[in-house]
């Protein structure tokens, strides 16, 4: 059977045009939850950036013990030269950390006038080759008597990456509702369509039209309904990165921010276009069974 | 071409519409269908063209064993099959020629073959000088044609009408009797649906009469009437 192209672009761009109301509320539904889907692939990737950057300048603090001897201070030091993972070792005296904490809280001097370089730890300052494997230098050193305590930032980090996982949640059930919600009004969009050619679907399965001629044209009027809103989407993602990638400090790295990456428009153009296909699909379902 | 063994149909509600009807029309029969409103007429044909499945029984169409027709394979059967209606289901918005045209337009013929076929059979109908007229400037016998030219334009094994005369004056209504008349002259099957009773005396065809969902009569050149 040869495929009428004509046909069923001319049948589908009839019925948005005699539905407008009801369209645009689809297209915008669509659009609005596509978008929230973009924000959150971009937030996504802008936050592994940032967690990347600030993982890769996580130098691992290992604090000694006072009273400790020359020769124990050596033995960590050796230790910590002997593992793989160690890029480099450098020792931070007391006077040193003393120095470093006064310019740290050079504006609060409240915090450093009453106490003397002597309260402070002396430390080796531990740069890794792989920020992740901090867990090396804890099982050789935690039980060293001549170490204090090993502090790194992960912790900083991992907080970072809850609260973006709680925050992509929070989305991700939102994006759930606002498809569901899109969904409805194609499907809704569809039936009022359906409706409004009911004699032209009852003469053509009366003289032999296939089932899918007969839903093509609804099916791409919701598929059209849904990329309409992928574009939407696309566009207010690209503006609203261009807004975003200048609020933030130079240092903090916004390479996520940069155009629309390819990914995010292939996952925004399919899901609209799955939204819409679902949407006209459950209308044709509930009002063109044979 | 049609053929029906014990076939039988219950509505909720123990509505029994037919009752172990056995019919077997050949190719190229024209039967006229009769029986008072309610006796079965409209459940026998839409049974036939398979908008309704028989609670028992098995029923043949075009060679075809319906029960066992999968749903996919129903617009094929829909193809050999002509369907006339009493309120003629023509679509306003488009012309007399469009209305013909659309049959074949969403079975997937394409435009060079459709044009040809269209004008031959509204010229069999007899209404070539009203190919552009909307179905509201046709009058009812003439919306009757169109009707029966989209039904037959695709050539269909069995043409079957229902009430096809219902809306139309004594006059007009032989008209569209002697339209169907030529077209079972080309080796249509005609089965058609009636209750207007000179119509069947005047072209003294096989008459199948309804009661009550039973088959009370299949006579070959029959009238209306019982002849008793």
């Amino acid at each position: 059977m040869p495929i009428k192209v004509g046909y069923f672009v001319r049948e589908a761009t009839t019925n948005l045009r005699r539905n407008k109301l009801m369209t645009m509320a689809a297209i915008l539904t669509a659009a609005v939850s596509l978008l929230l889907l973009g924000g959150v692939l971009t937030l996504g990737s802008f936050v592994a950036s940032i967690t990347h950057q600030i993982e890769n300048q996580v130098e691992v603090s290992v604090f000694l013990n006072d009273n400790i001897t020359q020769q124990q201070q050596d033995d960590v030091r050796t230790t910590l030269k002997e593992l793989d993972v160690v890029k480099k070792v450098t020792f931070v005296s007391k006077a040193q950390a003393f120095r470093e904490f006064k310019s740290l809280y050079r504006d609060q001097p409240a915090l450093y006038e009453n106490i003397t370089p002597d309260v402070l730890p002396a430390s080796f300052r531990v740069e890794l080759s792989d920020p992740q494997r901090v867990d090396v230098i804890r099982s050789k050193l935690a039980r060293n008597p001549a170490v204090e305590e090993i502090a790194d930032q992960r912790a900083t980090v991992q907080r970072l990456v809850r609260f973006t996982g709680l925050l992509r949640t929070f989305s991700v059930v939102m994006i759930l509702v606002l498809l569901g919600a899109a969904v409805l009004l194609i499907s809704n969009q569809t039936q009022l369509a359906i409706y409004a050619r009911r004699r032209e679907i009852e003469i053509m399965k009366l003289v032999g039209a296939t089932n899918w001629f007969v839903r093509l044209p609804f099916m791409l009027e919701g598929i059209a309904t849904g990329l309409a809103g992928a574009v939407i989407a696309l566009l207010l993602l690209g503006v609203g990165k261009r807004i975003a990638r200048s609020q933030f400090p130079v240092w903090i790295p916004t390479t996520a921010l940069h155009g629309v990456a390819f990914g995010q428009v292939l996952w925004l153009v399919i899901l609209g276009g799955v939204v819409g296909a679902i949407g006209s699909a459950v209308a044709m379902r509930r009002f063109l069974e044979a | 071409m049609i053929k029906t063994e014990h076939v039988s149909k219950v509505y909720r509600g123990d509505v029994k519409a037919l009752v172990d009807v056995n019919v077997d029309i050949a190719k190229g029969e024209f039967v006229f269908l009769v029986g008072a409103s309610g006796s079965g007429k409209s459940t026998f044909t839409k049974i036939l063209t398979k908008d309704e499945a028989p609670s028992e029984g098995e029923v043949f169409v075009a060679g075809r064993p319906l029960n066992r027709l999968p749903k996919w394979r129903v617009p094929y059967l829909r193809r050999a099959l002509g369907v006339v209606f009493q309120d003629y289901k023509l679509l306003e918005n488009k012309t007399a020629y469009e209305n013909v045209s659309f049959a074949l337009e969403v079975i997937g013929h394409s435009e060079p073959r459709i044009r040809p076929l269209v004008l031959q059979t509204l010229e069999l109908v007899g209404l070539s000088d009203k190919l552009d007229r909307m179905p509201h400037e046709l009058s009812g016998g003439e919306q009757q044609r169109v009707c029966i030219a989209r039904a037959f334009v695709n050539r269909p094994q069995i043409l079957i009408a229902d009430e096809p005369t219902g809306n139309l004056d004594p006059a007009t209504s032989l008209e569209i009797v002697r339209l169907l008349d030529r077209i079972n002259r080309t080796g249509t099957t005609v089965l058609m649906t009636t209750h207007d009773h000179t119509i069947v005396d005047a072209m003294r065809r096989r008459v199948i009469e309804l009661e009550g969902g039973h088959v009370v009569r299949d006579q070959d050149r029959g009238v209306y009437g019982s002849t008793d």
